[in-house]
């Protein structure tokens, strides 16, 4: 063979195969991520699942989840969250006002408010960006039986906004079983005090009981709305249900018990949502979830995650006039790129071509759009009522409002299992 | 023969080699996060600098601006495309600007990629958007420099502002009250605090360049 067949054949066609490898790539090949480093986060833990998502700084919403897939034991690499974001929070006092809407009127948003952290207090983690920190932990135990037990694992990104004195941790935390729990963590200094006896229904006394002028730290809500853009196995053919929990009385009994007494029997009932619409924790134990309906596990179920209320409780704003996108804890909508706030939905806090939109939540859900099958966006609230203590003085020790969305029949059995 | 087959393996290591490394660098050109642009990362400086040229090039925006208006950029960030065409489309940018000679906001949609050009563009009289961390900078310049903010502050033991011992925090203030001249300046309401606590709130009108003590 000549010497240049000879190279050719040795060096050029093995390398042509590779390169032609690395530009088609064999099927199996995860999808090329969506974004590049720093903004981009691949974890994959020590159980063998993987997070890979990429995280954004914008103006209003601050630290946003784009393109968020999860890969359990024994799964192929799913998507989860096309998008998810802080779309409002809503702070209305105790005595009728202020009201502040924090993303939009009353401050430069979440993100023109995040500050520049220090390495102290990213530690231990890698600061992505001056004002995001990226954290791997250990999360305790994620199952134990008897002697047998797994301990767990999460990556959090968060960032901190300084809004007047409030200062807010927004926390997105990925667990390595697939759960997501965004969180905000309210912190700084109080905002609103006031010396009038007049306060004294509406906040709680914050100097000494002696001093001749009271000085009232005045109570107030946090209702924040968060945006969740679930394309849970992809865009399409999503569907939501209400798990609502109710007293059962027989007959039929149940199969071990006649439940004939009040408190004795309970059942858990599903109520498919079909049109854009809104829905409350008007009744104990409501949890809802979201699935494909094209998309099951191995044993047949949709693949899905549920959206579970933590700490949370309804409570209605000025429902009536002012605010009548205060009346619910979650909004059922298709997916729309211009609706992005859960209120002031309108230029200048979204973009210039978005002039026209829905200007609120509870205007979004008015078309009715069919969303039993669909590209559905849920607007989830949670609310926090904050009645200042001593303790909070000078600087207000944290407390958090968060959502749980775990997978529920994601995998057909837990989704660390090997 | 033999010596020729020792030749040829000889000669085929070295071939073995340079296939190896090829591969190896063609693999890791090619699967580098960096290389190429991907369609979630944010505006790059170019691109903001490009966006910020563009919307002033455009004719629209020159009418409106005219040869003397003080204005200031206030936000410029990634747009964010359809689903349905996500990944696909040419990179654009929200503009946001406002004009302080007539306090008013300019919101535009700016593509920043092959064919630059302003696709939307909004002029905005009754909402103003937040404030930049430069007008916010210049806010509490204005604010440390007012006589009435220095005698509170020393009043209240503060003598050296660098050492760090003040720490100003911000809210946008725009009143609803349409007596308030910040119902339609450009205001910001500035909290001075120590690390024990809150001493002071100032309101400065960077419209109109004032400072008001609360």
């Amino acid at each position: 063979m000549k010497p240049l067949s000879r190279f050719f054949f040795s060096v050029g066609a093995p390398s042509l195969l590779v390169l032609v490898f690395c530009l088609i790539g064999p099927a199996e090949v995860a999808a090329q991520p969506f974004c590049s480093a720093p903004n981009l986060v691949d974890v994959t833990f020590a159980a063998g699942t993987r997070w890979r998502f990429c995280w954004e700084m914008r103006q209003r919403e601050g630290l946003v989840i784009n393109r968020a897939f999860y890969t359990a034991r024994g799964t192929p690499e799913r998507e989860v969250l096309f998008r998810a974001s802080v779309a409002q929070v809503h702070v209305p006092y105790h005595p009728g006002s202020p009201r502040f809407r924090d993303l939009t009127i009353s401050t430069s948003g979440l993100g023109a408010g995040a500050l520049n952290l220090s390495v102290p207090e990213c530690s231990p983690g890698t600061l992505l960006d001056p004002k995001v920190c990226r954290q791997i932990r250990d999360r305790g135990f994620a199952w134990k039986f008897s002697g047998l037990f797994q301990k767990g694992q999460e990556v959090i990104v968060w960032s901190s906004s300084q809004l007047g004195q409030y200062n807010y941790i927004t926390e997105w935390i990925f667990m390595d079983d697939g759960t997501v729990v965004p969180r905000i963590g309210f912190t700084g200094r109080l905002q609103i005090t006031g010396t009038d006896d007049g306060f004294e229904p509406f906040g709680q006394r914050i100097n000494p009981e002696a001093d001749p002028t009271p000085v009232f730290g005045v109570s107030h809500f946090h209702h924040v709305y968060w945006r969740f853009d679930t394309d849970i196995g992809g865009s399409s053919d999503n569907a939501i249900d209400n798990i609502s929990t109710s007293q059962y009385f027989g007959p039929p009994p149940s199969p071990v018990s006649a439940c004939l007494n009040f408190g004795e029997c309970t059942t858990n009932s599903r109520f498919r949502f079909t049109n854009e619409t809104f829905d409350g924790l008007f009744a104990p134990f409501t949890f809802w979830h979201v699935f494909n309906k094209g998309i099951t596990n191995a044993d047949g179920r949709n693949i899905g995650y549920e959206i579970v209320p933590e700490g949370n409780q309804h409570w209605d704003g000025m429902t009536d006039t002012d605010e009548p996108w205060s009346l619910a804890d979650l909004y059922i909508t298709t997916f729309n790129g211009c609706e992005l706030l859960a209120t002031d939905n309108e230029p200048p806090f979204i973009p210039a071509e978005c002039a026209g939109a829905a200007t609120n939540v509870l205007d979004m859900t008015a078309e009715g759009d069919n969303v039993d099958g669909a590209d559905l966006v849920l607007w989830y609230v949670g609310h926090f009522q904050h009645v200042p203590r001593d303790e909070e003085e000078p600087n207000m020790l944290i407390e958090y409002q968060g959502v749980r969305l775990q997978p529920r029949s994601w995998r057909h059995i837990n989704t660390l299992q090997p | 023969m033999d010596n020729q087959r020792n030749v040829d393996k000889f000669l085929r290591l070295p071939y073995r080699g340079i296939s190896l490394l090829l591969a190896l660098l063609a693999m890791g050109v090619l699967a580098s996060p960096v290389m190429a642009q991907r369609p979630l990362d944010p505006l790059t400086p170019r691109e903001i600098e490009l966006a910020k040229s563009v919307l002033l090039g455009d004719r629209r925006a020159n009418q409106y601006l005219g040869g003397n208006s003080r204005y200031h950029f206030v936000n410029i960030e990634r747009h964010e495309e359809d689903k349905s065409v996500a990944g696909t489309a040419e990179r654009r940018a929200d503009v946001v600007l406002y004009n302080y000679t007539k306090d008013e906001t300019v919101s535009a949609v700016v593509r920043v990629g092959t064919s630059p050009r302003v696709d939307a563009m909004q002029i905005i009289r009754d909402r103003s958007p937040g404030l930049s961390p430069e007008e916010v900078e210049e806010a509490k310049q204005l604010a440390l420099a007012d006589p009435g903010v220095q005698m509170k502050l020393t009043a209240a033991g503060i003598s050296e502002i660098a050492n760090g011992s003040l720490i100003i925090t911000y809210l946008f203030a725009q009143a609803s009250d349409k007596a308030d001249a910040c119902s339609t300046h450009r205001c910001v309401l500035l909290y001075f605090n120590t690390r024990e606590v809150a001493l002071l709130s100032v309101v400065v009108d960077l419209s109109a360049r004032r400072v008001h003590v609360e």
